[in-house]
């Protein structure tokens, strides 16, 4: 958000400014060659415009998630919810689906192509006008060669899981017969330079308790990673093992190494967040001091240096996979882009 | 030797008749209920006469013909079609009705009017129905719009640039195609009012001339001009030696009645790159918007697909088809298939086109804005017409003036986009599509394909395929569905795209969503009526699922996009300082 006094300008000027200086941090090539003109015509209103806050992906704030990941903790990594406050669903998820062709074919080859047009094609066409909400999400990352991975995200309904790959789509089967209470809400479809790989996150009706994902995890065979992944979720969140409802989200994708299983949480539904959030996550890394530096790095980048300000930290998630322990990826809202003032304001002039 | 009878003349006559009939009795309605209506006011009254006396008389009601036969002539029209002039008949077989040798009822034209000695039109009657078939192929058919006598004048300037040749072709076409007028009228395109126009058969002979029985030439002034204009591009001339020949070929490859032409009557010219234009809808462009927008929801259904593997099937010796049409068809498939459009140049024409991902994403400008606008328009129309029959429930004739205008403005956008991504190479490619769709048509409907599927129709045999070996079902029913809808949809705008500019007068006549006597075409993907729009937008709303809701959100009007007149590239000088200064993708 822009300072009071000052004249309103393209909410676009703050995103590029944020991504250029992180990728200046960071040492990652500009991501503005890449996907300036999305952010051009995603990020065309002025700064201080409240229909920002109406979006599916950051509500209340400008739908831009830059996010840390351990597994990939040298690259700039940004999720946006793409076209303005105004577009329509299809809309969304065209230009998304556009633009992830747009990246894939040159950086990643026309197979990787080929690929992602045999993973989307149930999301293409004017399908999905009765019950879509949002469209899609578009998510880049970066690196020093340039692009490291593109994803986007569709909206998913139980009717469409026969459009996912058989063995994801089986997979999907099998964890909701496990789990009732695990409802399908998008799929989401990475290419990076080598590989690709689709994910269907599910949403988690009522309050969840970390210990009862223990069945599910052992029947895709990553039953031995659920101490890991508690000793995360007890350490960041002060000793909460339980998660209230509309709080969790939990995400499956097959990888070579077998079934991986992403635990997302999203802090805004935690009633009572530790003031040293950010101090326990560290805790957490402190037996594996490089991505701890990374960690540091990263929240300078984006100048995060304080878990005290409410709505900075959007998700924590965790991953596991049968051969590797629990590992965190950190979504933060950027101050600058919290919608909370100007619509105070506007609701002040009302 | 048979009268002649001007088809596209009398097709307008009829509409135009039909059109003043259901307005004729809405007043009377309003009239006789006066107690509860409030009877009619004094335009409304004068609005009523007028329709009246038009109805009554036998004289061409067509404003459009009125007005190019009184600017041609350079009279008024009502001197006109009253007052004997005399033009360049010869004086023995002058017509009895002489004062209306400019005018035609219901597509008979003064000449074919006499009771006994038929000839062939003359030349001012030839100018004038040349003239009205090169409007009509430009869709220049409104006479209240701004420019349109200079429209008409330099429809007559390219009749009298090839007069020889228009003369050539009526000579060659004008008896050519003899049919019976109960045809004619039977198949809706002519009024049954021509009936006896000549004489009424109440005196001795007590035979109405003409009679339903007699034979008439049909002749289509649109489908000379569209002739005449072909032979003229190719650079024919009236003494060539083969030119009855080229005019046949011509004529029967703007009906389609030959093997290999279009199937569209249409013919869709190359774009004039040295003429400017002051337009921005070209309906060319939305002709072949059309076509591609068919293909391309039939590419959703996979329907190239299915076809493609059914020639895989075929040539793995797979398909138990005996010696016949359908495995010659597939032969030939196959060993053409180097010169068919591929999947990938489809693709990148449905990119280009409707913004659809696909094709190469490194050659294709999207049409980005297309989905808001088609989502925006449909819903518009399906709005308008909810909103009048909720306000014919409660209220009588309500004007629904700002409605109208977010329907127009809605329609222009779409017009113009569509219009604006659809030049070059489209028009080629939307003529090799439809012929494609009505191949695959034919193909998947031939009784040995469905039986070697176990089919029932053509859409079971592309469930079957798509199920069993492209990867799954898809909603064929949607799909088509949907293809049928959207070609009626994008025909209206083609159609109709005269009334989308900035006037003030009913983009969508209230009265032909009312009215049961102005409802649907007999052909409604080449000629819709409003209320075909209308139904074709309920139907594409309805099997895409949208909710009222949703329908009454993308009815809002939103501020229009830029959308230029047409494509504009960067200048490379442009091109060149972005890519030094690395703006751009890097090419790997």
């Amino acid at each position: 958000m822009r300072n009071q006094g000052t004249r309103a300008q393209p909410m676009k000027h703050l995103v590029e400014r944020s991504l250029h200086s992180a990728a200046r941090a960071l040492g990652t090539r500009d991501p503005l060659p890449y996907v300036g003109d999305l952010i051009e015509r995603t990020f065309y209103l002025p700064d201080d415009d409240v229909s920002y806050a109406r979006n599916a992906l950051t509500p209340g704030a400008v739908p831009y998630e830059p996010s840390f990941s351990e597994a990939e903790p040298n690259t700039l990594r940004f999720t946006i919810e793409p076209l303005g406050p105004g577009a329509s669903p299809v809309s969304r998820r065209d230009e998304a689906t556009r633009e992830m062709r747009r990246l894939v074919q040159p950086v990643f080859g026309r197979d990787a192509l080929s690929w992602f047009d045999s993973r989307s094609e149930e999301w293409r066409g004017f399908g999905g006008l009765s019950w879509m909400n949002f469209g899609a999400w578009f998510g880049s990352a970066f690196d020093g060669d340039g692009l490291y991975a593109a994803k986007i995200y569709y909206e998913l309904l139980p009717s469409q899981i026969d459009a996912l790959s058989p063995g994801l789509a089986r997979l999907t089967r099998m964890v909701m017969a496990e789990m009732p209470t695990l409802m399908p809400i998008f799929t989401s479809i990475g290419c990076k330079r080598d590989t690709g790989s689709q994910r269907v996150t599910f949403l988690h009706r009522g309050p969840l308790q970390v210990s009862a994902l223990g069945p599910l995890m052992n029947r895709l065979g990553i039953g031995h990673q659920l101490p890991s992944l508690m000793r995360i979720v007890g350490v960041a969140l002060g000793g909460r093992f339980e998660l209230p409802p509309g709080g969790v989200l939990v995400g499956i994708r097959e990888t070579p190494d077998g079934v991986e299983l992403k635990l997302e949480i999203l802090l805004a539904a935690i009633p009572d967040l530790p003031s040293r959030f950010l101090d326990l996550i560290k805790l957490g890394l402190a037996e594996r001091p490089r991505q701890l530096l990374a960690l540091t790095r990263w929240l300078d980048a984006f100048g995060v240096d304080e878990a005290g300000e409410q709505g900075h930290f959007s998700v924590l998630s965790i991953r596991v996979t049968p051969s590797s322990q629990a590992r965190i990826s950190l979504y933060v809202r950027p101050i600058e882009f919290e919608m909370r003032e100007a619509i105070e304001e506007a609701q002040a002039l009302q | 030797m048979n009268r002649i009878l001007l088809v596209d003349l009398g097709e307008r006559e009829l509409k135009e008749r039909q059109r003043l009939r259901a307005r004729k009795q809405v007043l009377e309605t309003m009239l006789e209920n006066s107690p509860t209506t409030g009877g009619i006011s004094v335009s409304q009254h004068d609005e009523l006469v007028e329709i009246t006396r038009t109805l009554e008389s036998d004289v061409v009601a067509d404003p459009f013909y009125r007005k190019v036969a009184s600017t041609v002539t350079q009279r008024p029209w009502e001197r006109l079609a009253g007052v004997a002039e005399d033009d360049d008949d010869d004086e023995r077989t002058r017509p009895r009705h002489s004062k209306t040798d400019y005018v035609h009822m219901y597509g008979l034209i003064g000449s074919q009017r006499t009771p006994n000695i038929i000839r062939g039109l003359g030349p001012n009657e030839r100018e004038i129905v040349g003239i009205c078939g090169l409007l009509q192929l430009e869709g220049n058919t409104e006479p209240g719009r701004q420019g349109f006598v200079k429209k008409i004048s330099a429809a007559q300037g390219e009749y009298r640039e090839y007069r020889e040749l228009f003369d050539a072709a009526f000579e060659y076409l004008d008896q050519k195609y003899a049919v019976a007028l109960r045809s004619q009228v039977q198949a809706r395109l002519v009024d049954a009012a021509i009936y006896g126009v000549i004489d009424r058969g109440d005196g001795k002979s007590g035979e109405p001339a003409p009679a339903p029985g007699d034979r008439v030439a049909v002749l289509s002034g649109r489908n000379v001009a569209a002739v005449v204009r072909k032979l003229a591009g190719e650079g024919v001339s009236a003494n060539d030696p083969w030119l009855a020949s080229r005019i046949e070929n011509a004529y029967e490859m703007q009906s389609g009645a030959v093997n290999g032409a279009p199937p569209s009557s249409l013919e869709i010219p190359l774009p004039d790159l040295e003429e400017a234009t002051d337009v921005e809808i070209v309906r060319e462009n939305l002709e072949a918007a059309q076509a591609i927008y068919f293909a391309y929801q039939l590419e959703e259904a996979r329907l190239p697909q299915v076809v493609e593997r059914i020639v895989e099937l075929f040539r793995a010796g797979l398909l138990p088809l005996s010696y016949g049409k359908t495995g010659d068809y597939l032969y030939d498939y196959y060993k053409k298939s180097a010169e068919r459009i591929t999947e990938g140049e489809r693709r990148d024409l449905y990119m280009r086109a409707f913004g659809a991902p696909g094709g190469d994403p490194s050659l294709n400008q999207p049409n980005r804005e297309f989905a808001d606008l088609w989502l925006r328009f449909i819903s518009a129309v399906s709005a308008f017409g909810r909103q009048l029959s909720v306000d014919r429930m409660f209220r009588s004739q309500v004007p629904l003036s700002v409605s109208q205008e977010q329907v127009r403005k809605a329609a222009r956008d779409l017009a113009a986009s569509l219009s604006r991504n659809c030049y070059g190479i489209a028009y080629q490619f939307s003529k090799e599509l439809k012929t494609l769709i009505i191949e695959y048509r034919d193909l998947l409907s031939d009784p040995e394909i469905r039986g070697a599927f176990g089919a029932r129709d053509m859409w079971q045999v592309i469930d079957q395929v798509n199920a069993n070996y492209l990867g799954g079902a898809r909603n064929s029913h949607r799909y088509r569905t949907q293809a049928r809808a959207g070609a009626v949809v994008i025909a209206w705008l083609a159609r109709n795209h005269q009334r989308l500019t900035n006037r003030f007068d009913e983009v969508i006549h209230t009265g032909a969503l009312t009215n049961p006597q102005l409802r649907g075409s007999e052909r409604p993907m080449e000629d819709p009526t409003d209320w075909d729009l209308l139904q074709a937008c309920e139907q594409w709303l309805a099997v895409g699922g949208v909710q009222d809701n949703r329908i009454e959100e993308y009815a809002q009007p939103v501020e229009s996009p830029t959308i230029t007149s047409k494509p504009i590239e960067m200048p490379q000088i442009a091109r060149d300082i972005l890519d030094s200064a690395g703006i751009g993708l890097p090419s790997f």
